[in-house]
C-alpha cells in the first residue's frame, strides 16, 4: 500500500521506509566516488524500438 | 471533469509527492547534486550528448530520443523520473515505471552524460539506483528492475545489487534487485 504524502500517518510511514533504506547508504556513497571519471559514460540500458513501443502501450507488464 | 480524470490528477499528486520526497532525501546525503524530474529542456540537453565526441564517450549506444519518450512518460502519473545535475550541468537521467500491481519498479532508460571529467564528480549509477531504490520503498514494490541493461554492463548492476541478466515478464531480458 502506498502512503498518503498529505496525511500525519502516512508521512510519519515514509519516512519509515526511506529511513531503512539508508542503511546501505556508506557502501552507495562509497560506489559514488570510487573512480567516478571510469563509470561507462551514455546510455546504459538498449531497449529495443518494439520495447519501447511495448512500453508505451502496456501499463502492467 | 470526469471521474476518470479526477483519478489521473490524483494519482500524479501523489506520486509527484513521492518523487519531490526521494530527490530531497537524495540531495541531503549527497551534497553539490541537485536532483530534479525531468522537463522537456533536460530531455533536449540530453539528445544533445549524441552531438558530442570524445574519447571517454562510448560509441556503441542505443538510438533511444529522450525527447520522443517524454510525452510518454509525462502521462504516465506512476512514472519515476530522475536527473542529476551538479554546477548546473545536466549529468545523468532516467525513466522508469512503477508496475501496476506495484509489487515492481523498473529502470528503462539510463543515460548520464559523456562529459569526462564528470561533471557531477562522483558516479552517476549508484546514485541512481539508490533513488529508483528510495522510491520503489515508498510506494511499496518489493524489486527494482533495471529492463533491457546493456549487456555490456552487467558486471556494473551486479555491482549496485542487481541480479545477473534474467527473464522479465517471460520476454524482455532485465537485472533484478530484490528490495
Amino acid at each position: 500500500m502506498i502512503p498518503d504524502p498529505n496525511s500525519k500517518e502516512g508521512k510519519e510511514e515514509i519516512a519509515r521506509r526511506v529511513q531503512k533504506r539508508k542503511s546501505e547508504l556508506e557502501d552507495v556513497k562509497k560506489r559514488a566516488q570510487n573512480t567516478p571519471d571510469d563509470e561507462p559514460s551514455g546510455k546504459l540500458t538498449s531497449p529495443s524500438e518494439i520495447d519501447r513501443m511495448r512500453d508505451r502501450k502496456n501499463e502492467d507488464i | 471533469m470526469n471521474e476518470r480524470r479526477r483519478d489521473h490528477i490524483r494519482v500524479e499528486e501523489k506520486f509527484k509527492s513521492i518523487r519531490n520526497i526521494t530527490y530531497d532525501e537524495v540531495m541531503s546525503e549527497f551534497p553539490g547534486t541537485v536532483v530534479k524530474g525531468i522537463d522537456l529542456r533536460t530531455a533536449h540537453l540530453a539528445d544533445s550528448w549524441s552531438s558530442i565526441r570524445m574519447p571517454s564517450a562510448r560509441l556503441n549506444r542505443s538510438s533511444w530520443e529522450w525527447v520522443k519518450e517524454y510525452p510518454y512518460y509525462q502521462n504516465r502519473p506512476n512514472r519515476f523520473e530522475i536527473s542529476l545535475w551538479r554546477d548546473n550541468i545536466l549529468c545523468a537521467l532516467c525513466y522508469g515505471q512503477t508496475s501496476v500491481s506495484g509489487t515492481r519498479v523498473r529502470m528503462n532508460l539510463i543515460e548520464s552524460t559523456p562529459i569526462r571529467p564528470s561533471p557531477l564528480r562522483s558516479r552517476a549509477l549508484p546514485i541512481i539506483a539508490f533513488s529508483a531504490a528510495v522510491f520503489a520503498d515508498i510506494v511499496g514494490a518489493d524489486e527494482l528492475w533495471v529492463l533491457d541493461p546493456d549487456p555490456k554492463l552487467e558486471g556494473l548492476y551486479i555491482k549496485e545489487g542487481f541480479s545477473s541478466r534474467a527473464t522479465y515478464h517471460g520476454k524482455r531480458v532485465g537485472q533484478r534487485r530484490i528490495l
